[in-house]
């Protein structure tokens, strides 16, 4: 192949790819910050430009506050904690001497291929106040006084959201993370060993330093999920409640959107949760860059 | 001689038990007629209606495919076309109806007439009634119906014209026009109360007696929808109606000022501070979704739940105590003697100003009034239209437990919705505020019934400033 072939073999491979992300992705994400400097309050008529009222308006809004505040609390928490348990769990299946290892890649990655608003609805039934499974086990220890109603409890609201989140999303990393670990050579583990360096050792020296790259990957991965399923997750298993203590921005988003009739006001709140995931991730990329280790 | 004897004798058998079997069938014949004769009055008769003729006669409908039957919509249209022969209807029937039809309504290119409400998830009648892209229907309610010798607002139930959902503009001119409508109230199992003699609380005290009996035996009083709270406004209305007058209650639907924070509210709200602090409210209630609540109740965990009558068909594969069967009791009073309310709901027709063939649809609509249509509703989806005479005709069409819900009405007033409508702009949603972002709380014991008004009354005054502002 020429020189010159090769151009036109790379564009006519990458041109398809780059004018569906235009179109699908850069052009809706365009008029979303767009629209969220005009008064649009119906599909139909003609929006008038509103300068920064809507964003002025936020700083008002009790109830964007409180979303603001939760999506921020899902997307520092989750980006931390599912790659996390990911990692975890891909150093478990992969250098531990379990007989079940093969299995256990499979449950784990199992929640991922689930529907997410089935993964809701199983969970509802889990955190059932009578016959969930954690109420039940609990009752059956006689710690009755600790059964929750888990899901219409301002307290554990979240958090129950936030175990189901992880349930669900950690599987789909930790395969990631698996094909990180299977490319990084097995001498360093013996040579680790013959050093005599424990399994913890060989965790933090080898596999992490080596693994650096795959888990910054699965970090921007998990805002996204914060986000995305987050969503999703409060819709099926609280709608938001109770109170507010579940409401995250992009439902609030939908609120405003397709209840008030307000869809400028809507893409400001759109534009607010681009900005929160945009900042998360640089700031993750800052924090977790250095320098990276080529085998 | 003994056969002859014997053949008379069968002769003379057959011959009664035929004369019997003919009366029967006559005397059937005489309560349909009876039925019929009742609404026939001003009858017209389908080759005497007065149709008008079109120069267009494709006609574009939209309609949501929701808990009824697309058999209806089928069926109608047929025979429409029958009836008005030449005539074609297109229709698009779809759950997701607002979404698919939003990219044609916002080109312009609007389908002529669309079965949809403006409480729905696209959002798109709201818009239509916000851009006034409504074809007024005054002149239309104003018209004779097809089939019978009255204007067609004197057919529809009364007071619904009226309302915001209907009159969004509160100018006295109507854009929306009453689909059915169904009445709403406390499910319980009738079987139950049968089996244990219990007879069905008229008054709030009763409600509670009733509580501690049924407790005896692990039972718990009441239920609702527990992340869904607005479910509890089926209790709220009627009680508010029923402590304050139906003059407060339109005080709170103009968010007047005081209108939510008095003594009489608080006499109401405090009913469910007792629900829930007196123990009367099933365990882990506010962590349920709508079908798991329904199921425990049905279960036999508690034994009243608001809802309406859609829940025999949204819980039909749902398990249930032996024998369970479906009763609505009305929103308990405060005085024995006192009138009970029921709020009912109401789904809604329109038809947009931009329609290719407004006057075809307007005749549809007219044909949907007709006793045909009524008729075939209750046929194919065992529902009713909001029409005075709708629940009468179609009697014996509906199913034992639809007709028993809607007996309800026969000795309740009947409520509606009607909150004035917020400006262009307003980011409040009063169901939000006084159901969502409350009710858990004060079921939970973490707001008190003071803060809960209070925090209403702010809402109220937020509303009153921007409504204030858009007149400005």
């Amino acid at each position: 192949m020429n020189k010159r072939s090769g151009y036109i073999f790379a564009a006519v491979t990458i041109i398809p790819g780059f004018f569906l992300v235009a179109l699908f992705l850069i052009y809706p994400m365009l008029q979303m910050v767009y629209q969220s400097f005009f008064d649009v309050s119906s599909l139909l008529g003609n929006p008038s430009y509103a300068g920064l009222d809507n964003y002025k308006s936020l700083l008002t809004d009790e109830n964007f506050i409180i979303a603001l505040k939760n999506t921020i609390f899902l997307t520092l928490l989750i980006p931390i904690a599912v790659p996390f348990i990911s990692l975890v769990l891909a150093v478990l299946v992969t250098q531990t001497k379990l007989k079940e290892k093969a299995l256990y890649r499979v449950l784990f990655f199992f929640p991922s291929v689930l529907p997410m608003v089935s993964v809701g609805i199983l969970w509802q039934f889990i955190y059932h106040p009578t016959i969930g499974i954690i109420n039940s086990a609990l009752n059956s220890l006689g710690l009755e006084a600790i059964a929750f109603a888990w899901l219409g409890d301002e307290r554990f609201a979240m958090w129950a959201v936030v175990i189901t989140m992880i349930w669900q999303a950690a599987g789909y990393l930790m395969v990631m993370n698996i094909a990180g670990i299977d490319r990084i050579p097995l001498e360093l583990y013996e040579s680790a060993t013959l050093d005599g360096a424990g399994a913890l050792r060989k965790f933090t020296a080898v596999t992490v330093p080596f693994l650096w790259e795959v888990v910054r990957m699965t970090i921007v991965f998990a805002i996204g999920i914060a986000t995305n399923v987050g969503f999703i997750l409060t819709a099926v298993m609280t709608a938001g409640g109770p109170g507010l203590s579940t409401t995250v921005l992009l439902r609030y988003m939908f609120t405003q959107a397709f209840q008030n009739s307000n869809f400028g006001y809507a893409m400001s709140i759109a534009v607010v949760v681009l900005l929160i995931s945009f900042v998360i991730s640089l700031i993750s990329n800052r924090l977790t860059n250095r320098e990276t280790i080529e085998y | 001689m003994r056969r002859l004897w014997s053949r008379i004798l069968h002769i003379l058998i057959t011959a009664i038990f035929l004369a019997f079997i003919s009366a029967c069938c006559n005397s059937s014949n005489h309560v349909g007629q009876n039925i019929n004769s009742g609404q026939n009055s001003g009858i017209i008769h389908e080759a005497s209606w007065v149709k008008a003729n079109f120069s267009n006669t494709e006609l574009e409908i939209a309609v949501f495919q929701g808990g009824y039957s697309k058999d209806y919509w089928d069926s109608i249209i047929l025979k429409f076309e029958e009836a008005y022969p030449g005539t074609k209807v297109h229709m698009t029937i779809n759950p997701q109806i607002g979404q698919i039809i939003t990219p044609s309504v916002v080109s312009g290119n609007p389908p002529d007439f669309i079965s949809l409400n403006d409480i729905e998830s696209s959002g798109l009648v709201l818009s239509l009634i916000r851009e006034k892209g409504l074809t007024d229907l005054t002149d239309f309610f104003n018209e004779k119906a097809l089939d019978r010798e009255k204007a067609i607002k004197d057919m529809i139930i009364p007071g619904v014209l009226d309302t915001v959902k209907f009159s969004p503009y509160q100018d006295g001119r109507i854009y929306l026009a009453p689909f059915n409508y169904g009445s709403t109230g406390l499910v319980y199992n009738k079987n139950l109360f049968k089996k244990r003699g219990w007879v069905v609380p008229n008054t709030w005290d009763e409600f509670f007696a009733l509580g501690d009996i049924a407790k005896k035996e692990g039972r718990d009083l009441f239920t609702y929808q527990g992340i869904y709270p607005t479910y509890l406004e089926l209790v709220l209305w009627p009680a508010i109606a029923n402590s304050c007058g139906m003059d407060t209650l339109n005080r709170i639907y103009n968010y007047e000022k005081g209108s939510f924070e008095n003594d009489k509210v608080k006499k109401v709200l405090q009913i469910l501070d007792r629900i829930t602090s007196q123990g009367y409210l099933m365990k882990g209630t506010v962590a349920l979704n709508h079908t798991q609540a329904q199921t425990e109740m049905m279960q036999g965990k508690a034994l009243f739940i608001p809802c309406s009558s859609w829940i025999e068909n949204e819980m039909k594969n749902a398990p249930r105590e032996e024998g369970f069967e479906f009763g609505l009791a009305p929103v308990p009073t405060f005085n024995q003697d006192d009138k009970h309310y029921a709020a009912i709901t109401c789904e809604q027709f329109s038809i947009p100003a931009k329609a290719k063939n407004p006057a075809l649809a307007r005749e549809f609509l007219k044909f949907l009034y007709s006793d045909i249509s009524v008729e075939l509703f209750a046929d194919k989806s065992d529902g009713v239209f909001a029409l005075k005479h709708a629940r009468e005709l179609v009697k014996y069409k509906l199913s034992k437990t639809t007709d028993d819900f809607f007996s309800i009405l026969d000795d309740s007033t009947p409520i509606i919705d009607n909150w004035a409508m917020l400006p262009k702009n307003s980011k409040i949603s009063i169901q939000t505020e006084i159901f969502a972002k409350c009710i858990p709380l004060v079921m939970n014991k973490q707001m008190t019934i003071d803060m809960w008004m209070n925090d209403v009354e702010k809402v109220f005054a937020q509303a009153r400033d921007e409504i204030n502002k858009s007149r400005d």
